[in-house]
């Protein structure tokens, strides 16, 4: 599409940072996937509907152990529905549940880029709050104790297509 | 008698800034419902493309598609977690008409038909992870989105008998193993409906992959991206593919640089790639998704 005369003298070629920025930025969206957990969905690399869609098939799990010893584990996925069906009176605890729901939602997709520290500030401003809910007293009993770890895993079809699977792709220490 | 276009239509159809404004109105529906963009720079984009569309003139300048690129590269910034494919096409797409305006109001020629080039890209990268992704060669991501019942239910209901019970039971799996119910499963069964699913989802999957290298290539080449028949072929393929999926703003998105790129579109094709955009981004506004 060149409707204009070119000019005599040498310019700087803007077109081709258009062309450039959008492949570079694909092929280390590429490279990063090769090396880590990141999701095809984002990152520029135009990468949807090849992978499972990490709203859907990755789960963020809070693991640690009861006071038995006994291993838990508790889906962060629950509280999205917290926040949106249940009434919460305090405003702490409705913006605590929305940032923990924010964090897990963003760890599904870039598991490597957790932070973890910032789930830790939000389970402890939950329980400072008193709060009736089983679920959430449960998840954070769980603070206490020596160990308290964020994992991701995904969920996929296995190849016989005979069963679902749930695959640990990247786990961290919460602090 | 030969039917023919009514005047109020040719003249919008023909005019080559026309393109320009279906961005616009884009951008208008684009950014309130994209959750993740910052509230400030959706505001700003918003008023910039609305001041737009009752300014005409201000399309043909740099500046203001450099304003547009400067906002969602800042937004980028502050939130690359939550920015989808089609946020960064839609950011690339500015920074092309800032591009394209600049040189041209200096009288230079543009070198490269950018919006083309984008959709090279776009086409190029999306077919390329696919074919890497052992998990959609081998079906079971296509599995996966009809056994959640997402597309093609009724005509797969029409072949496999209890399809529907299948589609509950699955998503029951699905629910559990993903911890709604507290338990940290790590494999629950899951049914298919018949024993050669799994070949039919291979092959689709690799249709798709076909379909897409296809579109790439007739991107890519000049010969068949300048033909006159090239633009019923893209809208073909937006609307085949939304069978499948309902990414209703990226379509749009991909028939808007179709419009700009393909130079020798003729009247119908171009209103074919209109419409097409209009008609995507009003069901996007109130997502309505049209499930075969």
């Amino acid at each position: 599409m060149t409707d204009l005369p070119e000019s005599p003298r040498r310019r700087f070629p803007l077109e081709y940072i258009v062309v450039g920025v959008p492949i570079l930025v694909a092929l280390l969206h590429l490279v990063m996937i090769q090396s880590s957990s990141q999701t095809r969905w984002k990152g520029g690399g135009f990468g949807m509907y090849a992978d499972p869609h990490p709203n859907s098939y990755r789960v963020v799990w809070l693991v640690g152990e009861d006071e038995d010893g006994e291993d838990v584990a508790f889906s962060l996925d629950p509280f999205d529905d917290r926040v949106r069906y249940k009434r919460i009176d305090a405003p702490s605890r409705r913006v605590a549940l929305r940032v923990l729901h924010d964090i897990a939602e963003d760890s599904k997709n870039f598991p490597e880029r957790t932070n973890a520290g910032a789930i830790r500030a939000q389970l402890e401003t939950l329980r400072a709050t008193e709060d009736k809910d089983e679920e959430l007293q449960r998840v954070l009993k769980l603070l206490p104790l020596a160990e308290v770890r964020m994992r991701v895993t995904e969920i996929s079809i296995n190849e016989q297509y005979t069963a679902l699977e749930a695959t640990p792709i990247h786990e961290v220490a919460i602090p | 008698m030969k039917w023919r276009f009514p005047d109020w239509l040719t003249e919008s159809l023909d005019d080559p800034e026309m393109p320009l404004r279906l961005f616009l109105v884009f951008l208008l529906i684009f950014c309130p419902t994209h959750g993740r963009i910052v509230d400030l720079i959706k505001v700003e984009v918003v008023a910039l493309a609305a001041i737009g569309v009752l300014v005409p003139w201000l399309v043909r300048r740099w500046e203001y598609w450099g304003l547009f690129t400067a906002l969602f590269a800042v937004n980028l910034v502050y939130s690359f977690e939550h920015s989808a494919n089609h946020y960064f096409l839609t950011l690339y797409t500015c920074m092309a008409l800032a591009v394209m305006s600049y040189l041209r109001n200096r009288g230079e020629a543009v070198r490269i038909n950018l919006p083309r080039a984008l959709l090279i890209i776009t086409f190029g990268f999306a077919t390329l992870h696919k074919f890497l992704s052992e998990y959609f060669t081998s079906g079971r991501l296509l599995a996966s989105y009809f056994l959640k019942g997402r597309t093609l239910q009724r005509p797969l209901e029409l072949v496999y008998e209890g399809f529907p019970e299948t589609i509950h039971a699955y998503r029951d799996q699905l629910d559990y193993i993903s911890g709604h119910a507290s338990v940290a499963a790590t494999s629950v069964p899951i049914t298919v409906p018949a024993p050669h699913f799994d070949t039919l989802c291979t092959s689709l999957a690799l249709s798709i992959v076909i379909a897409e290298l296809i579109v790439f290539g007739m991107l890519a080449w000049n010969k068949t991206f300048y033909s006159k028949w090239f633009p019923y072929v893209l809208v073909g393929f937006v609307w085949g593919t939304y069978l499948f999926r309902n990414e209703l703003t990226f379509f749009s998105l991909l028939c808007i640089l179709g419009l700009m790129g393909l130079t020798q579109a003729g009247r119908l094709s171009r209103s074919l790639l209109a419409g097409s955009a209009a008609l995507l981004l009003a069901l996007s506004l109130n997502e309505i998704y049209l499930r075969l």
